[in-house]
């Protein structure tokens, strides 16, 4: 890792990776670095200072500025968490994540990727399973926003099907469309963040949502209405027949599972619920393609 | 006034001036089309796999030219170049097919950590090699006409050997790159750095500035930030004069990125630049 050197230059030059590596760890301090004495000798090895700043004071600059940057990335990406938590308690959230999950990707658009694991290993704030709740939510829409586009279904290629092929077909579901069981409908809080209310902390209830991309390559959206992220909740059997579909599992045995599972034994009631749901599936394109056998 | 050079050889067009794309703008910019010469698009913020980010890209650019500008090449990092970024970056440049590209004469992180600022380099003979190798090996890796641009600093080393623009001048002869000169960052670093930003600009070969950068600062006291989140300063308006003398008519852009404006603020601190480098070019012609 050392520098390439012009050794006829004639000035002593610190090796400019010792200089970065120590600078990267100083600049992710909590605190001031005028409060790191340790810090002074290399700084002021390194670091020029001026008349109105001393060598500490000006790496200090870039420190305060790390920590605002990456607090305020977090704050964008997690409204919810901010709301509930208040500004204190979210900045002692950062603070303790950052250190845990220092940024390494080229884009702050990845930085709160680990917060809801982090959320959900750490104390305090394991204790309380909304946060985990609204860290996966918030997290997830933040994935649909900018994931991989598929193509919408193509209709006419299900028209020729028998009914054997549906029996082992295979749906491809679009990438941005994400799934979640929650234990707090945490869907409901960030809508009523983000639409300026105050809402209360809501009491626990178990839903499953889920949060697609509307509009983005249908030749009828109007330019408003084009990748516009939405949600709605679906009833648990509906959510793990798409959770077993997104794995890859042929519609007919994915259906024989989940009738099994739910005790259902009139098989043309569970074919008419699952064609429903299809149909409801394919309007909201959440359907890219159906691979037959 | 030279007109040959990097600019000549490359075919760098003055493409006018132009603002940034920025969030609160979006319906306004997609949905009316208002009158733009150009505008800046911020790379990274567009390498994603696809969604609204690069729906939203492809709708600005089928009604205006657009040139991206990056924040974490991170070509003064010590770590090797990030050749997972270069791929997504070289995807967005066939994209959007653009005249150059530019990013900082900075680095933003080491090996595990990145810390998404624009850090200044020590101006020692050992940061320009290990500079102009690493611009060497993005263009021959993007293949496309890139620009360095200055930044705002808020420190020096002790081992630096030259000043900035000297600095600047010789990173981007030796590996025959293109400045994008920010007057903006100029005035600031001028007045954190106790120099003339005068002198700056006169030293940078103007042949090879094919974009030039205006946006507002904050005082902070006992120094300047780079906010982008003002007018643009009086004496940083002296510096686009006297680097538009220098140059001719050269691409410009405003940036504003904080306390983001209505689009019509923002339109005319553009229109203000468009009036003042013509009312300079026409000068320099009579």
């Amino acid at each position: 890792m050392s520098t390439p050197r012009d050794e006829g230059a004639g000035t002593k030059e610190v090796d400019l990776a010792l200089v970065q590596e120590f600078m990267a760890g100083a600049l992710q301090k909590h605190g001031s670095l005028v409060d790191e004495p340790g810090l002074k000798p290399m700084t002021m090895a390194v670091i020029a200072g001026n008349a109105r700043l001393s060598p500490v004071e000006q790496l200090d600059i870039y420190r305060e500025q790390f920590w605002l940057r990456h607090i305020g990335s977090l704050r964008d990406d997690y409204p919810s968490l901010v709301h509930i938590l208040g500004d204190e308690r979210f900045e002692d959230l950062c603070r303790a994540y950052v250190k845990e999950h220092p940024p390494t990707s080229f884009t702050l658009r990845d930085l709160g990727d680990q917060m809801a694991s982090f959320i959900h290993a750490e104390a305090p704030w394991k204790e309380d399973h909304l946060l985990f709740d609204i860290a996966r939510l918030e997290w997830a829409f933040i994935e649909a926003f900018d994931a991989a586009d598929a193509p919408p279904l193509d209709a006419s290629t299900l028209a020729s099907a028998s009914e054997e092929a549906w029996v082992g077909a295979r749906l491809r579901l679009q990438p941005s469309m994400q799934r979640l069981a929650l234990d707090y409908p945490a869907h409901e809080l960030r809508g009523r963040v983000r639409a300026g209310e105050d809402p209360e902390r809501p009491p626990a209830k178990r839903v499953h949502v889920v949060i697609y991309r509307a509009g983005l390559g249908h030749e009828t959206s109007t330019a408003a209405e084009r990748a516009t992220l939405q949600y709605i909740e679906v009833d648990a059997m509906a959510f793990e027949l798409l959770e077993a579909l997104a794995m890859g599992a042929p519609l007919g045995p994915a259906c024989e599972v989940l009738a099994l599972a739910h005790g259902v034994t009139d098989s043309a009631a569970m074919e008419a619920r699952v064609g429903g749901w299809f149909q409801q599936w394919a309007a909201y394109g959440w359907i890219s393609r159906v691979d037959f056998g | 006034m030279q007109v040959g050079g990097f600019r000549g050889r490359h075919r760098i067009p003055d493409v006018g001036v132009g603002v940034g794309f920025r969030l609160p703008h979006y319906p306004k910019v997609l949905e009316e089309h208002p009158a733009m010469d150009w505008f800046e698009v911020i790379s990274e913020n567009f390498m994603g796999d696809g969604g609204k980010p690069i729906d939203n890209l492809d709708r600005l650019r089928s009604h205006y030219r657009v040139i991206p500008h990056g924040v974490s090449l991170s070509i003064g990092a010590s770590p090797p170049l990030d050749r997972a970024y270069l791929t997504k970056l070289r995807a967005l440049l066939r994209r959007i097919d653009p005249p150059w590209f530019s990013d900082h004469l900075c680095w933003t992180g080491v090996e595990g950590a990145n810390i998404h600022d624009l850090l200044p380099l020590p101006h020692t003979k050992a940061a320009v090699a290990h500079v102009v190798a690493r611009v060497r090996q993005v263009q021959d890796t993007l293949e496309r006409p890139f620009a360095l641009e200055n930044v705002s600093s808020y420190l020096t080393y002790t081992d630096s050997a030259m000043p900035e623009w000297e600095f600047l001048s010789e990173i981007a002869e030796k590996a025959d790159c293109g400045i994008l000169l920010d007057c903006n960052n100029i005035y600031v670093s001028s007045r954190n750095h106790g120099f003339d930003g005068n002198d700056y600009v006169d030293a940078i070969p103007a042949e090879r500035i094919v974009q030039v950068h205006l946006a507002g600062h904050t005082d902070k006291g006992l120094y300047l930030l780079d906010t982008h989140s003002d007018h643009v300063k009086d004496e940083v308006w002296d510096l686009y004069r006297r680097t538009i003398r220098r140059t001719g008519p050269v691409s410009t852009l405003i940036e504003w990125d904080e306390d983001i404006p209505t689009w019509e603020v923002l339109a005319e601190e553009a229109r203000m630049a468009r009036a003042l480098r013509d009312e300079v070019c026409s000068e320099h012609a009579a």
